[in-house]
């Protein structure tokens, strides 16, 4: 890392810390579609702290990115977005666009997975920076590359001044996707939400990456929603974690709490099928099944067709998020005080036969 | 280690670019391979594994020659593959197979399941109609699939049926070697457990080889028997899944794999980490000597100078480095720190 | 075509970022994979209701029974002369409320020519003429343009270098002038031959667009797959790579058809001969009785415009069906 002082400097006082930069109440959307109305998230709810990692995590479809979309305004107009969504005083949902736009890009910002689409070809990396800034500010525009310079330097990019005045395509991908942290922080945002941030990188660079990420949070005191279906990433950067299935959360807490204390067996079905770098397992223990389609959901748990634990009481309603037996952790399964007390909880997805059923 | 079944050596492949213009004159060279060399025994997995760029990709399709290869030589059960004509490499074809990474790009839309799998027995057998349906209900139900789905169109499966639609395709005429390109890389961990293990108990039942091509090493450790890993076109470590995976000399090996990330996150938080300056360079120009000597933070001027050649540094293990870390030397953050202010 | 399904999960057409990459939100047509209904069935459906599309095919049907069935029942033959009744004045009600008598054929709708022919025969006539040479000339420049983008897409290289500068050399020509002179030197008589050399001139942008696709679909990991099974070209283009560009071919199709009538239009009306009887013949014919007797010149205009804009409209919603996703953008 270039020498840049990270850190401490920025505001993380004790009383700021427990202020609620983000809070999403009962979030829903939905798409109109030849089939019928596609239900991609049900019920959402979430609040996000100062300098806190809020980790959404979920497999491919689960709604993770439909959701945080939808604060930033950019569904199609197709979509249905129900529920609320507040950025400190401020509503995000159900407000004319031009009343949003102030934080949206400036308090709120967004870092998508592909870096490569995200930015303009044609202009320089400090030009689009610097727009960035003079989109919100009214400065000289010479100020706002130099805060542009600052940015990239802070995001470690090396010899910033210089390559300032270079275009996208001369960046690696790594590199990009600092630019994009950069622009992401240049505005001193109060929430940063990061879309699968690593997914199109290698690991190497993304280990990089998510240190840069970190460190930016830190120095502008920002909080971020990370979305993610890495669960190694998860467990290396998040501070509380919500597991998406099929459109809304079925478990949530600390990120301790989900990986130890597993609660809802969706997620130890998920733990139990990552292959662990450090030891020799001779079976991974898939997840039978694949995800319920959000048209016509079935009725109960969603989860119930692919469940080891699933019972008939499953199929009769939904069950709410509810506390568990453990402090401020919440599970929307029926049956979660039967994992309660039990160490590898993906235990229970072993299956008899290894070879049944279709993934 | 009998008479391998596949034989690579000093293979090449290199991908011209082209300039504009009527001519299309060949303005540069990307060296996606550069010199591969290794083999792999009946019924053994060689995990590949390289992050983008490496030509790990490039490599397993050179050696069914999907890609012409620059130069090199491949040996099948010790025939020379690279110089068979058009209709001999057809009929070598039925005992090498690939399943590709992507599970929407690799099956035609167009063609129900029945189809797509009874593909490989109508080119190369004279089964009949019959034959052949009953043939493929097997494979079906052989890759955990429901024959009665057979005359579906894969837009109606799912990504990790469809892997397996891809696998039961590649399985049909029983080959002795499949390359598996990524072949879980684009499914959700959940579904990603079943395929590997489906691929894992038709090797036990089939005695195939695999060369099994990813970028992960998770999943990497988990199905193979060896490992090579690759940088910019080159092997830069090769052996015994064991001994690669706990005693790796090389240090771009102890790089990648500290750099996966371990779900759990009292583990995660805790461990000794080492992180890599920057990203892999373009394979147009790659640098002198040692290729991974740019982001390395053991390299010297010997390392710009001459390139490594693969050495046994520890048991059971080829490294291609200079200075390659000892077994039981530790890599520490600082370590890895201290270079790149020297850089 | 599986977009259909995808896009209700990644929620929006560009928007999504996760769209680019490999699969991760393609998989999230593993929950949708909604009914078993096949792409076929999705096209037919989308252009069943697809209103113009639907209403043209509707017309154009109507106007092709009529001039070819029509003319079988319609008891005056358009080459027989006869008396000229009330200056040959066409016979039908075009507004039949107004005088309040209803609808009327009267003995010749469409009114007598000079020689006192039936001229709703000699239309009739002259749209069968017409028809004929736009399709016959639609589907040769299809299947040509087809097989020529098919080669030059798939082998690339030399073949492609070759057949593509000599489509541009082509395309540089004007089209008009070239079957001018086509028409001249050779005189064909026949609507076969007239359609020919229609053909022979309109398959040039066909040949670039499935050119394209095969240039993209070669790509495809299915077709690398094929490779890999050890399929030959043959069937590697039939059975793989065809199919999966029906869409562009039908639609590339309607619009050669709609092309091909307005040239043969065109070019009878500078008086180089397609086909013996067309609807643009009779327009050059009667070009100079625009001020006497209007009726002659404006039933076959009305007819070669109807037909050109029904197809026009097929064509747009074939698109349409075939591809959704173009549909959303336009909305």
């Amino acid at each position: 890392m270039t020498s840049t002082e990270v850190g401490n400097a920025a505001v993380t006082s004790d009383a700021l810390d427990d202020e609620v930069m983000l809070r999403v109440e009962d979030l829903s959307v939905s798409f109109p579609t030849e089939d019928g109305v596609v239900q991609a998230v049900r019920g959402v709810s979430y609040e996000v702290k100062r300098g806190e990692v809020f980790a959404v995590v979920g497999e491919s479809g689960c709604g993770k990115s439909v959701s945080s979309m939808a604060l930033m305004g950019l569904l199609p107009k197709t979509a249905r977005i129900e529920g609320r969504a507040r950025y400190l005083d401020n509503d995000l949902l159900g407000r004319p666009d031009r009343e949003v736009r102030g934080f949206r890009g400036s308090k709120l910002a967004m870092i998508f997975q592909d870096p490569m689409t995200s930015l303009n070809p044609v202009y320089t990396i400090g030009k689009q920076l610097a727009e960035a800034v003079l989109a919100h500010h009214r400065i000289a525009p010479k100020v706002a590359m130099e805060r542009a310079i600052d940015m990239l330097d802070v995001v470690g990019i090396p010899q910033a001044r210089k390559r300032a005045k270079s275009y996208p395509h001369e960046f690696s991908g790594g590199m990009r996707q600092r630019v994009m942290i950069a622009m992401a922080i240049i505005n001193n945002p109060d929430v940063i939400i990061a879309d699968e941030p690593t997914t199109a990188l290698d690991v190497t660079v993304q280990a990089q990456i998510l240190e840069t990420l970190l460190e930016a949070k830190e120095r502008v005191g920002a909080a971020i929603v990370l979305i993610t279906h890495d669960l190694g990433v998860v467990a290396g950067m998040a501070d509380r974690v919500g597991v998406m299935y099929a459109g809304r959360f079925v478990e949530t807490g600390d990120v301790n709490e989900i990986f130890h204390a597993t609660r809802m067996p969706y997620t130890a079905g998920l733990l139990g099928s990552i292959p662990d770098l450090d030891s020799e397992v001779a079976e991974l223990t898939p997840i039978e099944g694949a995800p319920p389609s959000l048209i016509n959901p079935p009725e109960g748990c969603k989860f119930m067709v692919r469940c080891p634990m699933a019972r008939p009481a499953c199929g009769e309603s939904e069950p709410p998020l509810a506390p568990t037996d453990r402090p401020g952790h919440f599970s929307a399964c029926k049956f979660s005080h039967e994992l309660e007390g039990n160490q590898d909880t993906s235990e229970i997805f072993k299956p008899a036969s290894v070879s049944g059923g279709a993934s | 280690m009998s008479e391998p079944l596949v034989e690579v050596s000093d293979l090449v492949k290199t991908f011209p670019i082209k300039g504009d213009g009527f001519l299309q004159r060949v303005v540069d060279q990307v060296q996606a391979v550069s010199g591969l060399s290794f083999d792999i025994a009946a019924g053994e997995t060689l995990g590949l594994v390289g992050e983008s760029g490496s030509g790990k990709s490039t490599a397993g399709r050179a050696i069914l020659r999907l890609h012409e290869p620059t130069s090199g030589s491949i040996k099948f059960e010790g025939r020379e593959v690279t110089e068979l004509d058009s209709k001999a490499m057809q009929e070598l074809r039925q005992r090498m197979q690939i399943v590709f990474q992507d599970p929407y790009a690799s099956l035609n839309p167009k063609l129900p399941v029945n189809d797509i799998v009874g593909e490989p027995l109508v080119i190369h057998t004279k089964m009949n109609r019959k034959e052949r349906e009953r043939k493929v209900a097997q494979l079906l139900s052989d890759v955990g699939l429901q024959p009665e789905h057979g005359n579906r169109y894969p837009h109606e499966f799912s990504g990790g049926q469809r892997q397996r639609i891809g696998i039961a395709r590649a399985i049909a005429l029983d080959p002795d070697f499949v390359v598996l390109d990524e072949p879980v890389s684009a499914l959700d961990v959940s579904v990603q457990a079943g395929v590997l293990n489906l691929l894992r108990r038709l090797q036990d039942e089939r005695g195939m080889a695999y060369l099994f091509i990813a970028h992960d090493l998770s999943v990497v450790r988990h199905v193979s028997h060896r490992v090579a890993v690759m940088y910019l076109g080159k092997i830069v470590e090769i052996g015994e899944r064991k001994a690669l995976f706990q005693t790796s000399a090389h240090p771009y090996t102890r790089a990648l794999m500290s750099a996966v990330p371990v779900a759990d996150p009292h583990r995660e938080r805790t461990r000794e980490t080492i992180t890599l300056e920057g990203d892999v360079p373009s394979p147009i120009n790659p640098p002198s000597g040692c290729r991974f000597r740019t982001r390395c933070w053991r390299a010297t001027d010997l390392c710009a100078a001459e390139a490594p050649e693969l050495v046994e540094h520890t048991p059971g293990l080829l490294t291609a480095c200079h200075h390659p870390i000892g077994p039981d030397e530790v890599v520490t953050r600082a370590d890895t720190n201290s270079a790149v202010l020297a850089d | 075509m599986t977009t259909e399904i995808v896009e209700p999960a990644s929620g929006g057409v560009d928007l999504d970022p996760t769209d680019q990459s490999i699969g991760v939100d393609r998989v999230a047509a593993d929950g949708m994979a909604v009914k078993a209904r096949s792409q076929r069935q999705m096209v037919i459906r989308r252009f069943l209701r697809h209103r113009l599309a639907m209403s043209s095919l509707a017309v154009l049907t109507s106007m092709v029974i009529l001039a070819y069935v029509g003319l079988w029942f319609w008891d005056l033959p358009y080459d027989r002369s006869g008396t000229v009744v009330d200056g040959g004045r066409s016979t039908i009600d075009l507004i039949p409320w107004i005088d309040g008598d209803g609808f009327q054929m009267g003995q010749h709708p469409f009114g007598q020519d000079n020689i006192g022919r039936d001229y709703f025969a000699v239309t009739l006539k002259g749209a069968q003429g017409s028809i004929t040479v736009a399709v016959v000339a639609g589907l040769v420049a299809t299947t040509i343009g087809t097989i020529v983008g098919a080669l030059s897409g798939y082998f690339r290289g030399l073949t492609d270098t070759v057949l593509m500068r000599i489509v541009d050399v082509l395309f540089t020509i004007p089209l008009l002038l070239l079957a001018a002179v086509l028409s001249r030197r050779f005189d064909t008589g026949g609507a076969i031959g007239g359609a020919l050399i229609i053909a022979s001139l309109i398959w040039l942008t066909t040949a670039r667009v499935i050119r394209a696709e095969f240039l993209s679909l070669r790509e495809k990991e299915f077709v690398e797959a094929a490779r890999a099974l050890g399929a030959g070209h043959t069937r590697i283009i039939t059975k793989h790579m065809l199919p999966n560009v029906v869409g562009s071919i039908v639609v590339s199709a309607t619009l050669l058809i709609s092309a091909a009538i307005l040239i043969e239009a065109a070019l009878s009306f500078l008086g180089f001969n397609i086909t013996e009887f067309s609807l643009g013949r009779q327009v050059q014919t009667y070009r100079t009785a625009f001020n006497t007797r209007p009726w002659l010149f404006w039933w076959p205009g009305v007819f070669i415009i109807v037909i050109a804009l029904c197809i026009n409209f097929i064509g747009d919603g074939l698109r349409d069906a075939f591809d959704p996703k173009q549909t959303r953008v336009r909305q």
